[in-house]
């Protein structure tokens, strides 16, 4: 039942950001034929192929309607701009980016764990140096983090390769440089939560039974401080999202925020709402695993659901 | 040559500007240096195209630059603008300029096997003209297009409804370029990432955002005429990567980890040209300049005088030499100083004089102020609408369109820039709702003034089309159809002398700035030409040891 109730939410979430996109798209001025046209000069018999071919010609909630229809049989259409299947041009970057996604995350999540374990009701220098440099990397831009990480790491030292490399060593700058902020923003959420958790009897008594202050963290108290965090997911996701477009210009790695900007600026429509459709299938699907997460940390909630 | 409207707006990329190029090998240094043969060269080029090998489909100039090294043309267009034979050894144009004739070299193939024939000729040029083709641009070179007609396997005609001088110079570029004719059986969509022709490269397949790489052709014998070698390329294979943001393209050239880099942006010009591992190869393409444009068919601007005082009242020289940090140069006329048939008498209207503007705008009955301190007349202020797109502007044009601003208000002229998104932009300069309107125009033959200042190309009826000044001066019309009928170079340059001076007296224009291609390479690369249309070559190219 509550399977059942969750799988009809994500597909309302899908369904309205589709829509919502496909509303944006429309409801600007300009007519899309002028936009895939755009800054040519083509004759009137090139234009009306245009029109024929993507079906402008149509009023709007048929052209909505059969969008919906080939969306259900799983057909994204074809990008006005890249000149392929929709499916194709997404399929051709998502790889890309989703192990610079997870390497991030992997890093952000391992970061924060560390950090937060580290300076959790430690010395007033240590955690207020810690809280400091938190504050700094969160407000840092993360394009002049990249572009600083380059010209450091790259440009100067020669560590690692500047652009566009599938190596794993090209992978290192561009993770580094999109985990650094969401990080920064979890090590403070988990330490304010691991303090709280240090103060609970529970930990006094395990302290008692004579645990170390380790055993005690590794044991009960991060369990207790990912709560908040998994809470942040859907924060997350969104974060490295955006965060995917800028550090792909940074590190000119492929990837679907550099399709999303080139989709955008050409007016794409069906490239966009395919993009739309992959970031909010990749929301309902984080939202889903984290009510499941929930149970597993969590052993009070099992009982309620 | 039409290409992309707005482009100067929509980056400061010079490789968006007009497509419309030519030969490999039209320039280069290094002429005393023996060429090693071998190596890959990493090129990095700073944005994606939609579509972006085929030039028959797509207006990009990028489309241009990548499609160069794959695919040839019949003929080769010459620093000097001089036609020199490529895949096509001998033409001849009828005496009323409306048939070209043209001999094929007998020897050349295709990278898939195929012959070069006359009907491979006709195979191209009927599939750009083709609305199935939805050409973009390609199908505006060959406006005057009637047919093709096959003589036998080696000699082949293309006839035209009316005479176009423009012809060989639009065979030059690759968007007329020869295809390999059963590599267009495909869909366009697959021509669009993959082409085969005759080039002295072959090219992979394009991924978008990532870029290609090219292999050499070893086959190939047929260089064109304005090449500094013959025989297959020397790089054994060019990669192409996308690298969007000036920073890391700059930096991962002076690292040492590509050697070529596109777009090298003004205020990087003197740290590369300082650096001795670097070299610096600048290239002022020809054509359209980048311009601001007065509508003269409304509001103020319909008189004479406003707009050559708008013209006389701004120091475009000074602005352009802050902006573009002395690599640009200031524009004095509609046309860059490298093109053909350009007029340097008429230029002398372009100069700065603030008191002759102040004068002008006195004349033309400007006389009062009002409380911001901006000139009146009947009431009325002095006002100039000008919708710009910010959105897609490069820095340096808006710091532009801001000074340009200012420095109207201190002639007492209210200039309105209107920050709107594309569409509405798009509709102000069809439905003729602005008064100053800017963008360049490039393209490598003077037929531009055509395409900026003929009468027919002023929209009307809610379509699209370039005039943006919206001038219909039957002098100016005539003396541009007069250089299309010539043959006689001396003949068109005198024509399109007349043309450059008629825009002059009409005010037409306030050019602003010509743009340089600056393109930053290794110290140990050489060769490196540049097409008519400002885009790197690669034909004769080779790297040291």
């Amino acid at each position: 039942m509550t399977a059942v109730r969750r799988l009809l939410g994500g597909l309302a979430v899908v369904w309205g950001a589709v829509t919502l996109t496909f509303l944006a798209l429309h409801l600007t001025p300009g007519s899309t034929v002028d936009a895939i046209v755009g800054q040519s000069v083509v004759t009137p018999e090139v234009r009306a192929q245009i029109v024929a071919e993507y079906g402008l010609d149509q009023p709007l909630w048929i052209q909505y309607l059969s969008y919906l229809g080939r969306l259900v049989r799983g057909d994204l259409g074809h990008s006005y701009g890249q000149g392929t299947q929709v499916a194709e041009a997404i399929g051709e970057q998502f790889g890309s980016t989703l192990l610079l996604v997870a390497v991030g995350l992997g890093l952000a999540f391992g970061g924060a764990v560390l950090v937060a374990a580290a300076t959790a009701h430690r010395s007033r220098w240590w955690r207020g140096s810690a809280v400091g440099a938190e504050r700094v990397s969160v407000a840092v831009p993360p394009f002049w983090l990249g572009i600083l990480l380059l010209v450091a790491f790259s440009f100067s030292l020669r560590w690692f390769p500047a652009i566009g490399s599938d190596s794993p060593r090209g992978l290192v700058l561009p993770a580094v440089a999109l985990a650094v902020a969401p990080a920064a923003m979890l090590s403070q959420v988990m330490r304010h939560a691991l303090e709280k958790t240090l103060e609970e009897p529970f930990v006094t008594s395990a302290r008692a039974r004579g645990l170390t202050r380790t055993a005690v963290l590794a044991r009960h108290a991060v369990r207790h401080a990912l709560l908040p965090v998994v809470t942040l997911a859907g924060w997350l996701v969104a974060a490295f999202i955006g965060g995917a477009i800028v550090t792909e210009t940074v590190f000119a790695r492929q990837g679907l925020g550099r399709l999303t900007v080139t989709a955008i600026e050409g007016k794409d429509f069906p490239l966009v709402s395919g993009l739309v459709l992959v970031s909010a299938v990749a929301y309902v699907v984080v939202g889903i695993g984290v009510d499941a997460l929930y149970g597993v940390l969590d052993p009070r909630l099992r009982a309620s659901t | 040559m039409p290409r992309r409207l707005f482009a100067a707006v929509a980056a400061s990329s010079a490789l968006l500007l007009a497509a419309c190029g030519s030969a490999p090998g039209t320039g280069g240094t290094d002429a005393g240096a023996t060429p090693v043969p071998g190596g890959t060269l990493a090129f990095a080029v700073n944005r994606d195209a939609t579509c972006p090998l085929d030039p028959q489909q797509s207006p990009a100039s990028l489309t241009s630059l990548l499609a160069r090294p794959v695919v040839d043309s019949l003929v080769a267009l010459g620093p000097d603008s001089t036609v020199k034979p490529w895949l096509a050894t001998e033409w001849t144009v009828s005496p009323d300029g409306t048939a070209y004739t043209f001999t094929l070299r007998p020897d050349v193939a295709f990278t898939n096997g195929e012959k070069l024939d006359a009907a491979a000729v006709k195979t191209n040029l009927d599939r750009i003209v083709a609305p199935a083709t939805k050409s973009q641009a390609a199908a505006s070179l060959l406006a005057a297009y009637a047919g093709t007609r096959v003589i036998d396997a080696s000699h082949v005609e293309i006839d035209l409804k009316r005479p176009d001088s423009t012809l060989l110079t639009n065979l030059s570029t690759p968007a007329l370029g020869i295809q390999a004719p059963g590599s267009l059986t495909r869909t366009p969509a697959e021509v669009c990432t993959q082409i085969v022709g005759s080039g002295p490269f072959t090219a992979g397949a394009y991924t978008p955002a990532k870029g290609l790489s090219y292999t050499k052709n070893p086959a190939y014998q047929w260089g064109p005429g304005t090449s500094a070698h013959t025989g297959p390329a020397y790089l054994d294979g060019i990669t192409v990567s996308v690298v969007p943001e000036d920073t890391s393209r700059v930096g991962a050239l002076s690292s040492g980890q590509i050697d070529v880099a596109s777009d090298i942006p003004p205020v990087n010009v003197a740290d590369i040209s300082a650096n001795s591992q670097l070299a610096l190869e600048k290239f002022t393409a020809p054509g359209g300049v980048y311009s601001y444009f007065p509508n003269v068919s409304r509001g103020p601007f319909a008189d004479v005088n406003v707009r050559k005082a708008f013209r006389a009242g701004i120091d475009w020289n000074t602005l352009v030499k802050q902006l573009f940090f002395g690599v640009y140069d200031a524009a004095s006329g509609p046309l860059s100083p490298t093109t053909f048939a350009y007029d340097k008498q008429s230029s002398a209207a372009y100069a700065y004089d603030r008191d002759a503007a102040n004068r002008l705008l006195d004349q033309a009955g400007w006389t009062t102020r009002d409380a911001e301190g901006f000139r009146t007349k009947d009431g009325t202020r002095l006002t100039l609408v000008h919708p710009f797109l910010a959105s897609r502007a490069s820095a340096a044009n808006a710091t532009l369109a801001v000074q340009v601003q200012a420095a109207a208000k201190q002639l007492g002229i209210d200039v309105q820039t209107q920050n709107v998104e594309y569409p509405a932009y798009l509709a102000a300069f069809v439905n003729n709702q602005y008064d100053l309107f800017d963008f360049s125009w490039s393209g490598s033959s003077p037929s531009v003034l055509g395409t900026l200042f003929g009468s027919n190309n002023i929209s009307t009826g809610g379509k699209f089309a370039t005039n943006a000044s919206r001038l219909a001066d039957p002098q100016l019309d005539q003396a541009l159809s007069t250089a299309l009928a010539a043959k006689d170079p001396a003949a068109q340059v005198a024509a399109y002398a007349k043309a450059q001076q008629a825009v002059a007296d009409q005010a037409a224009v306030f050019p602003a700035y010509v743009t340089t291609v600056a393109v930053g390479t290794r110290a140990d690369v050489h060769g490196i030409g540049f097409a008519p249309d400002g885009y790197p070559t690669f034909y004769d190219a080779w790297k040291g040891k």
